[in-house]
């Protein structure tokens, strides 16, 4: 077989550009090749055994360098060319400026701690030193800030804050992997900030009880080199969002729901923000918060441990990052997909002429579309207890659950009937006008945002919210519960 | 720190590249034309063991579905397959390859490094604010990269 050889090779084959070998398959020709020129053996291959990436052969314009075309059968007066793949280009920028790396150095213990990353080629002692000297601040301590946390701190980032103002419960332990049990009802910062320390003692470590809010969000992130959002809320994502993109730091964005989850870089240099791709947040109400919605537990470990990969990227300078891309994880489908985004020249923050000059101080619930309008008429609402009475004593009620069907599997509520928030309208001759009905959902916000829908649909009948929703009903119990069912 | 095997080291220089101005000012221009993304092509001439002669550029950056990107740049085989082609015949050769690095210095990268063919030229130019910066020119010799010393001069026509 005929094979032509890139004079660009010529290191490993000399001069010669065509020659005649042995064998009708790729890897009978690239073994009579190294076995007549030895010397080439260790050009084209690398100590793993396999062809060095800028290899290339083709067979007939069609690139056959894949391992597993290597035992097709070549036609008779087909043309082997074996070619150079030419790659390389500007060393990644990191966001530690060389002055900062410069001002840190490793001991003797760092260098025995982070050794492994030490002969990673691309971090080596100048890395380390950058991650050394990064200061990263973390917005969650819960299910995605478990992971983050805990890598960014083994992985030796010198100074981390971490902004949380809830406090430990049982239910958080199922994926919050940060904390443990012994740590339920204190502040989450506070438990993370321990689980830091036991992992280094010389990490310089502050824990935030600050809710995030658009007031304080600016003073929470100054200083920092990077901003982790490990949220579980539309409005701290969006809080963050603006306010590292005024403040002109990074921001790894990651979100989670069920199944999957979503990851991306914000607030690069000519890159995109969130608000370039969701200009303003999901539809009010309809999209559960992670809180209401719950997701499968390692899912977060995954997104999570994706974020602390980017975060040190970053820092370091290496590799390709998710800046101007957005990476979808779907866990239950095992599959993973990148969305190209780009900076959109419209877009309310970052764009052309933009319109936002501070962080969006939006209300929750107005921006859920709950929050009462002056002339709105309040919503009428029993408490658990009030409402367990009214049962027990026989008055006639409907109760109307507007869950998806995943939530009430959790807990139905007896005798309730069901209609989805988005099928209210269509349904609403189902509801009797005369009596009264009260509708129910995890935490009972979407619950108020159903009695709007329907009062704004032309619904005459008493409607009333139930309080605090199904969890402020779980330490209710029926006496007469098995007759409901 | 421990060197592993791997490592290179930059050594001092014994290779130098002569070129003449009108072609080191059309891969600037083409460097500066390409900024925010790298820009990248092919260098035509003659060489020896220690000297590399400059005498055209191909530029291959311009394809219309190639990628443009501020942190990399390939050229594809086929490109280089075509341009040696194109070259079968003459006295010249493919002695390595150009590229710019935006806002960045012109050293090697580690991708650069991983990505040098052995005994080619590689020549970096640096563009700051869309201007030329810096041009160095290195070369992978076994495991071993040099920096190369560039002459360029005003060399009359014809
Ligand atoms: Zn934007």
């Amino acid at each position: 077989m005929k094979v032509y050889i890139s004079a660009t090779l010529r290191s490993f084959f000399g001069r010669r550009t065509e020659t005649e070998t042995q064998g009708n398959t790729i890897r009978k020709i690239l073994k009579d090749l190294t076995d007549r020129y030895p010397e080439a053996s260790k050009g084209l291959y690398g100590d793993d055994g396999n062809l060095r990436g800028f290899i290339r052969i083709f067979v007939d314009d069609e690139d056959r360098t894949d391992k597993s075309f290597h035992d097709d059968e070549i036609a008779d007066g087909s043309t082997v060319l074996l070619l150079p793949f030419i790659a390389g280009g500007a060393p990644g920028e990191s966001i530690i400026p060389d002055e900062r790396r410069k001002e840190v150095s490793l001991d003797d213990s760092e260098i025995d701690r982070f050794s492994k990353h030490l002969l990673l080629r691309e971090i080596g002692v100048k890395g380390q030193k950058r991650i050394k000297a990064a200061r990263v601040c973390i917005i969650g301590a819960g299910a995605l800030g478990s992971p983050v946390i805990q890598y960014l701190a083994a992985a030796g980032v010198g100074t981390l804050k971490i902004v949380d103002s809830d406090s430990v419960t049982p239910e958080n332990l199922q994926s919050q992997v940060i904390h443990g049990t012994r740590d339920v009802k204190r502040p989450k910062a506070a438990s993370a900030r321990d689980t830091v320390r036991n992992i280094n003692r010389n990490i310089d470590v502050t824990a935030d009880n600050t809710r995030v809010e658009a007031d304080n969000v600016m003073s929470v992130i100054e200083g920092f080199d990077l901003v982790i959002d490990c949220t579980d809320n539309y409005k701290t994502r969006y809080l963050l969002n603006d306010a590292c993109i005024l403040s002109r730091i990074p921001l790894v964005y990651a979100a989670v729901y069920q199944y999957e989850g979503q990851v991306s870089i914000f607030g690069l240099k000519g890159g995109p923000c969130l608000r370039c791709i969701y200009p303003e947040p999901p539809a009010p109400g309809l999209v559960p918060t992670c809180a209401e919605g719950g997701t499968i537990s390692p899912l977060s470990g995954i997104v999570g441990s994706i974020q602390a990969v980017e975060a040190l990227k970053l820092i370091i300078g290496i590799g390709e990052n998710l800046g101007g891309r957005l990476l979808t994880v779907d866990t239950l489908g095992l599959k993973s997909k990148f969305l190209n985004v780009s900076r959109n020249e419209h877009c309310p923050l970052c764009g052309n002429s933009p319109s936002i000059y501070e962080p969006e101080g939006f209300n929750y619930e107005e921006f859920c579309g709950l929050m009462k309008e002056e002339e709105e008429i309040p919503v009428e609402g029993y408490t658990a207890e009030e409402l367990a009475e009214k049962i027990e004593s026989g008055e006639p009620v409907t109760v109307i659950d507007v869950r998806e069907p995943h939530e009430r599997a959790v807990k139905s509520f007896p005798g309730a009937s069901v209609i989805p928030i988005g099928q209210l309208v269509r349904r609403m001759n189902e509801l009797d006008p005369e009596h009264d009905t009260v509708f129910i959902c995890k935490q009972g916000l979407r619950s108020i945002l159903a009695i709007h829908t329907l009062r704004e649909a032309g619904y005459k009948g008493p409607m009333y919210n139930l309080k605090g929703g199904m969890d402020a009903m779980k330490d209710i119990i029926f006496s007469n519960e098995a007759g409901w069912l | 720190m421990r060197k592993t095997h791997y490592q290179n080291e930059i050594a001092s220089s014994v290779y130098s590249v002569e070129t003449d101005e009108d072609i080191m000012a059309r891969i600037i221009s083409i460097a500066e034309k390409e900024y925010p993304y790298e820009c990248c092509g092919i260098l035509i001439g003659r060489c020896d063991d220690h000297c590399f002669e400059i005498s055209d550029a191909y530029e291959t950056c311009n394809h219309e579905r190639s990628v443009k990107r501020a942190d990399s740049f390939t050229i594809g085989p086929m490109d280089v397959y075509k341009c040696e082609r194109a070259l079968t015949g003459t006295e010249y050769e493919i002695i390595g390859f150009y590229h710019s690095h935006p806002d960045r210095p012109a050293v090697l990268s580690v991708k650069d490094e991983t990505g040098m063919l052995p005994g080619l030229l590689y020549v970096l130019i640096s563009v700051s604010a869309g201007m030329r910066k810096d041009i160095t020119a290195y070369i992978r010799i076994n495991e071993i990269i040099h920096e190369a010393t560039m002459y360029c001069e005003n060399r009359p026509k014809g």
